[in-house]
């Protein structure tokens, strides 16, 4: 269902030097990222790991283009971030990115199907019918076609979370951003989720994950160890045999 | 896009019912207030206005301008009366389907009161005249009108106008006299009953009048000057057509007059100032009026406020999966303009049917004999007012919604 990928193995994402600051305050600012560099090529399971306020999150959003590095460079696809306007970045996180979050972030005023169609909304799809089909094509694909016309608040945690990974492939993106996506939901549910993750992943999908879950390492082809904001351990492996 | 924004702001919507009602109560009440006062407004000035061209509808009215007054429009004294001969010749003008003389600024036609003076031996009384076809009026003294009378310059005396006239005579020696209307003699035959004060409520009108009989007064009046000639256009005849023709006739049979013939224009005129007087106290009450809608679209901006601040997550998730700012920024004008628009429609409906009751009230308590006008333009104005009040009020939260930051509003 998934295409894949001819270009496996390109560069998809490249930092180099990317420092990361917060202001607070007067005259004070936190250093969340230092000196970081990162290559993530198409195809890779990468998991970022590290303990809260160690800057995965961070990354991560600068990853996704949600956040904005203070200094360095990054490179998406081959071409530089920096100097795209928050309307080409829309077009960009639109096309080629799909998030999913700890809290699965679905919009409760619409329904399940109506969720997974908003990326195509957006991409400016004009058929209703043909963005109806293609949700219940992805809705499928992660394990709930029959939850096509229900509220999202009456679906359990694990179901949200699907519906929210259907909306982050709709548009088929290059890439998949995940949050402790398996954070909110008990073990089985979890690992159920990773499943899906993995086999996308399977099929060409890149995938960057970020968590705190030292077992969720063996869905990883690399996992990236962030300290205090800088990477102080990156392990490369097959799926299985990575282990931090 | 634009579609498929709607479509969202539509679900938007339907998952905040009664917040979008609330916010909509404002803006209907205001809409409504202005509907409702310009279609009372409407409808007195058309009551008023269709009154001024009942008197001369399809009439028009050539008068005689002297050179020194060209170009005033409407009657000044001048020496020049029109005389039957004209009426005969304007007859054969084409496209003239009826002329008639007009004695006004003077004199008067039957069935018209008028405020005239009486002489009788060089006293004057003055009295509301009016020529009838019978009079049943109660006298107190001589007689009523007969048949034989209705040709005969014959005239019953109101009580008030033979009191005048009666000086140190009894009222009833003014029987059989002689008295002067106009210039013109009128035989005394009756004396009304004085008014009843005390039964004030039901008093007979008439008793207010003198009385002359139609007929004489007609005949009288064919001697009297014609100040202006009344034509009737046929049905369907170009007006301006109608006047120049009737203009060039008159013109060549008096060639040795300096000045013209032109219509006169000061129902025209009247016409028109009591439009713009009507106009402009209509704006005014819209005015007055218009300071409710503009709470109503502070509440609309109070709301639209309150909207983004609650959905800043959604927001952020619509940002994060690829809503671009001015997509977020269309989402929540629509919204705006959709409560607005939705609460203008209503208004409109409210006002209509407040503006016809209210109507409908004053014509069964014969306060006012007019039906409230809702002008299609003016529907779409109140609806356009609506959407723009919409916009207005909710452009600066919609830009505050376009400018939220994606992290913050996720992870709020």
């Amino acid at each position: 269902m998934v295409k894949d990928l001819v270009t496996e193995g390109k560069p998809l994402i490249e930092l180099a030097g990317v420092n990361k600051y917060y202001p607070l305050g007067k005259n004070a600012q936190l250093h969340v990222l230092k000196e970081l560099n990162l290559t993530i090529n198409q195809g890779e399971f990468v998991m970022i790991m590290g303990k809260s306020g160690s800057g995965k999150t961070t990354l991560l959003n600068i990853i996704g283009m949600l956040d904005q590095l203070t200094t360095g460079e990054y490179f998406f696809n081959e071409k530089p971030v920096a100097g795209l306007s928050e309307n080409e970045k829309s077009e960009l996180r639109n096309a080629n990115l799909g998030f999913i979050f700890q809290q699965f972030f679905l919009i409760d005023s619409l329904n399940v199907s109506q969720n997974v169609s908003l990326p195509m909304v957006y991409k400016g799809h004009k058929n209703s019918s043909y963005r109806r089909e293609q949700a219940q094509k992805y809705l499928e694909l992660v394990g709930i076609p029959e939850k096509e016309k229900q509220k999202t608040t009456e679906l359990s945690g694990g179901q949200q979370q699907r519906v929210a990974i259907a909306r982050a492939l709709v548009n088929d993106p290059l890439m998949i951003m995940a949050d402790e996506p398996t954070g909110a939901l008990d073990s089985e549910t979890g690992i159920a989720i990773m499943d899906i993750l993995t086999s996308l992943n399977d099929h060409g999908k890149t995938i960057v994950m970020v968590t705190h879950d030292e077992d969720m390492t063996r869905y990883a082809s690399r996992v990236v160890h962030l300290k205090d904001g800088e990477i102080i351990q990156e392990i490369h492996g097959k799926r299985g045999e990575v282990k931090s | 896009m634009i579609f498929n924004i709607l479509t969202s702001t539509v679900l938007s919507l339907k998952a905040h019912k009664l917040r979008v009602i609330l916010t909509m109560i404002g803006i209907i009440i205001g809409i409504s207030s202005v509907v409702t006062i310009t279609s009372l407004g409407e409808g007195l000035k058309q009551s008023e206005l269709d009154m001024i061209d009942d008197s001369g509808i399809n009439t028009i009215k050539i008068i005689y301008e002297e050179p020194e007054m060209a170009g005033l429009g409407y009657y000044s004294w001048t020496p020049f009366t029109f005389d039957r001969i004209d009426m005969k010749r304007l007859r054969s003008v084409p496209d003239v389907a009826a002329v008639t003389a007009d004695y006004g600024y003077g004199g008067f036609t039957a069935g018209e009161q008028i405020d005239s003076k009486l002489k009788l031996f060089g006293i004057e009384s003055s009295a509301q005249i009016v020529a009838a076809t019978e009079d049943t009026s109660p006298v107190s003294y001589g007689r009523n009108f007969t048949t034989e009378d209705m040709d005969k310059p014959v005239i019953i005396l109101d009580d008030n106008a033979a009191s005048g006239l009666a000086n140190d005579m009894e009222k009833s020696e003014l029987i059989g006299k002689a008295v002067s209307l106009d210039g013109y003699m009128y035989k005394i035959v009756g004396i009304k009953e004085s008014v009843d004060w005390d039964s004030m409520m039901n008093v007979d009108e008439d008793l207010f009048l003198s009385t002359v009989p139609k007929k004489a007064f007609l005949a009288l009046s064919k001697s009297k000057p014609i100040n202006a000639i009344k034509i009737t256009p046929k049905q369907g005849a170009d007006r301006d057509t109608v006047i120049s023709a009737v203009a060039e006739t008159l013109a060549s049979y008096h060639a040795d007059l300096d000045g013209s013939f032109v219509e006169d224009h000061y129902m025209d005129d009247m016409r028109q100032q009591m439009e713009q007087v009507y106009n402009i106290a209509i704006w005014i009450f819209i005015g007055i009026t218009g300071i409710s809608l503009l709470v109503g679209g502070i509440g609309v901006m109070n709301i639209m406020y309150v909207s983004v601040s609650e959905r800043r997550r959604e927001i952020g998730i619509k940002r994060a999966i690829g809503a671009k700012p001015k997509v977020i920024l269309l989402q929540f004008l629509f919204e705006a303009a959709f409560i607005t628009l939705l609460g203008g429609i209503i208004g409109i409906a409210f006002g209509y049917g407040i503006s016809h009751l209210f109507s409908f009230i004053l014509q069964t308590m014969n306060m006012g004999d007019f039906t409230a006008i809702l002008r299609p333009a003016m529907a779409a104005i109140a609806a356009g007012v609506s959407v723009a009040i919409g916009l207005f009020f909710g452009i600066v939260p919609a830009i505050g919604a376009s400018k939220t930051d994606p992290i913050k509003a996720i992870y709020q």
